[in-house]
């Protein structure tokens, strides 16, 4: 947690984004708030805020930024997501890149002006090194928000832990919301992928549709094409892009039930063993021997 | 690009990491020809220096501490989280009479011996209420001038002039002039003039006699200045926003400008030879040349440096006559030595 907030604030562009990074924490807060009261009163400590703030100008900032700074200097935690994602070096220190696009307020570098008398003179150029863009107002401003919900970590795409990481899916859910846009196609086709896995419970359509878009950004990561490519291998009607629900759905029960009567059979198989009166030996003598009884088969079906 | 820059063997280490503040390297260029060369930065509430000889192979390491001092000017608790002050500047002072270490901290302005052992003044900072926005209370800017004078900036926009005696402690407050309207963020003079800048990005020049203002030069854009420093009549001030404007100190026209940086500049810094050296946030160390005067002002790129992943927080010029650098790290305890 230190080395997040350290890491805002010092890959902040210029200091006085540190009102941006706010901005994206109490907007992050707001959506995970419930209650009116705690609402409202993040509201007025948001105007307050504002008020104070808005008037500094950057060198003021600068101060600010530099007695933040002061708290987390020879602070060198190693943190598991940012030496993933490349922002941290092993030692520690946070991977800074500065080309690209220059804060607002600023230049691009590479220019020399000589005036005489108050005017502009002459122009040259020098070469920065880098390659830098103008600065662009459009662009949202990343630091401060949810780093995990945009985490396209390994973890996070193996289905088989989809189980045991709903908690924290969900809690990237609420802030999700907004950040992507729901295409109905996407929901579909995500719907039918996790359908035909076999893993869709109950509970909500849209949040488990939710589920399904962060393993949909991981896949698309994974495939070059579209996703619908995997689909000729599970359906037969992969030809048909699936434009609504009722289309993806026929199509996920016809295949879901093969996978469904082999559950089936590896509970029925377990049942005959205890039925058959042998002790209850260690899970690996018992996996060995029925391993040994059925030759080849099951041993495919286990994942 | 003409100067090509190689680490020299060893940094310079200094027992803390310097903090991320700007102008955060001083060195202290000694005036008789064996005295060795100190460098120091500032972390926090202390200011880390190390004695190097020569060569740079022998490295004595030294710390001062920043008193904590309470109300009635009684010293309080070091750990008394109400009154620890933190070091905003620290610079050596090289006046005809004496040398000083003089750290502007908020809350005070102190005052050591050179080599830091000696504590010689204390002067506490007016607490009456700031101005429009600046809510903490500390001082900026440390220059000397003259034989005895010693300016040192607060965030009123004032400037307080001391008088240092030959030896002793007898280190009164002469004058407090007042002239910006903002924050000081960086003092400098020579023989005849005192530049002051401030968080608007406003310059007043000074006469260093009289106290007198000279001239003003307005602020540019919306960007203040960080740092400052002077080469004959041609004052060159860096940016928050990654420009280095040049003005003709005598008529207070500008005289060129460069967009330098990508990101803000912490510190620039000339030496005799019409060197300039500035260093930012964006990792990377510039060197421009400047030819001509202030009226007929010639600039050039001469060299680009990137120490990677590193926010370069200080630069000084090690001889004044000569192109070899120091630059210091935010949160690295070594100061890079470059040799030309």
């Amino acid at each position: 947690m230190t080395m997040s907030v350290k890491f805002q604030i010092m890959l902040c562009p210029c200091a006085a984004d540190i009102i941006k990074v706010t901005y994206n924490h109490v907007n992050s807060m707001r959506k995970l708030v419930r209650s009116s009261t705690v609402l409202d009163l993040l509201d007025k400590a948001f105007i307050a805020f504002n008020k104070q703030y808005e008037r500094l100008n950057d060198v003021e900032w600068l101060l600010i930024r530099d007695t933040i700074l002061f708290f987390f200097q020879d602070v060198h935690i190693r943190v598991s997501i940012f030496l993933r994602e490349n922002l941290q070096t092993q030692q520690g220190v946070f991977i800074v890149k500065t080309n690209g696009i220059v804060p607002n307020g600023f230049q691009t570098p590479g220019e020399i002006r000589t005036y005489k008398r108050g005017r502009l003179n002459n122009t040259h150029t020098f070469n920065a090194g880098e390659h830098h863009e103008p600065p662009d107002d459009k662009r949202t401003f990343h630091l401060g928000l949810n780093i995990y919900s945009k985490s396209k970590s390994s973890n996070e795409s193996l289905l088989s832990d989809s189980a045991v990481r709903r908690p924290s899916v969900m809690v990237n859910a609420a802030s999700d919301i907004e950040m992507i846009n729901p295409d109905p196609k996407m929901i579909a086709q995500l719907n039918l992928l996790s359908d035909l896995i076999g893993n869709s419970s109950g509970g909500d359509s849209s949040r488990s549709g939710l589920l399904k878009l962060s393993l949909f950004d991981d896949d698309e990561d994974e495939d070059t094409g579209p996703p619908i490519q995997k689909r000729p291998q599970a359906s037969s009607t992969s030809n048909q892009r699936p434009k609504n629900e009722d289309i993806t759905i026929d199509v996920s029960k016809r295949n879901q039930n093969p996978r469904l009567s082999h559950v089936l059979q590896d509970f029925d198989f377990d049942e005959r063993s205890t039925r058959r009166g042998k002790k209850d030996d260690d899970d690996d003598d018992d996996l060995c021997a029925m391993m040994d009884r059925l030759p080849g088969s099951t041993g495919n079906k286990r994942r | 690009m003409s100067i090509k820059y190689t680490p020299a063997a060893q940094p310079v280490l200094i027992k803390w990491s310097a903090s991320h503040l700007s102008n955060n390297l001083t060195i202290y260029r000694p005036t008789e020809p064996r005295q060795l060369k100190m460098f120091g930065t500032s972390h926090k509430s202390g200011f880390a220096m190390a004695t190097v000889s020569e060569d740079g192979t022998k490295q004595i390491q030294g710390q001062v501490i920043c008193r904590a001092i309470g109300n009635n000017n009684t010293p309080a608790p070091e750990n008394d989280a109400r009154f620890i002050a933190y070091i905003v500047q620290a610079a050596y002072v090289n006046l005809p009479v004496r040398n000083l270490l003089v750290l502007a901290c908020t809350k005070s302005i102190q005052i050591y011996e050179p080599d830091g052992t000696t504590h010689l003044h204390i002067h506490m900072l007016d607490k009456t209420s700031p101005n429009r926005t600046e809510s903490s209370i500390y001082s900026r800017g440390i220059t000397g001038f003259g034989q005895n004078s010693l300016c040192v900036g607060n965030h009123q926009g004032e400037i307080l002039l001391f008088s240092i005696p030959p030896k002793g402690t007898n280190i009164f407050l002469k004058e407090t002039i007042p002239g910006h309207q903002h924050g000081i963020t960086s003092l400098v003079s020579n023989s005849e003039l005192l530049i002051s800048s401030d968080t608007n990005g406003t310059i007043l020049i000074w006469d260093n006699r009289t106290m007198l203002q000279k001239n003003v030069i307005e602020p540019m854009d919306d960007s203040g200045i960080t740092s400052t420093s002077i080469w004959k009549n041609c004052i060159a001030a860096s940016y928050a926003n990654g420009m280095i404007r040049f003005f003709d100190a005598g008529n207070a026209q500008i005289s060129g400008s460069i967009t330098a940086h990508a990101r803000c500049i912490n510190a620039i810094d000339c030496n005799e030879e019409g060197l300039v050296a500035s260093v930012s946030d964006d990792c990377y160390v510039r060197i421009w040349k400047l030819s001509g005067d202030a009226e007929n002002l010639q600039i050039s790129h001469e060299c680009n440096y990137h120490i990677e992943n590193s926010q370069l927080v200080g630069v000084k010029f090690l001889h004044l006559l000569r192109s070899d650098i120091a630059v210091s790290t935010y949160d690295s305890n070594e100061i890079i030595v470059l040799r030309a």
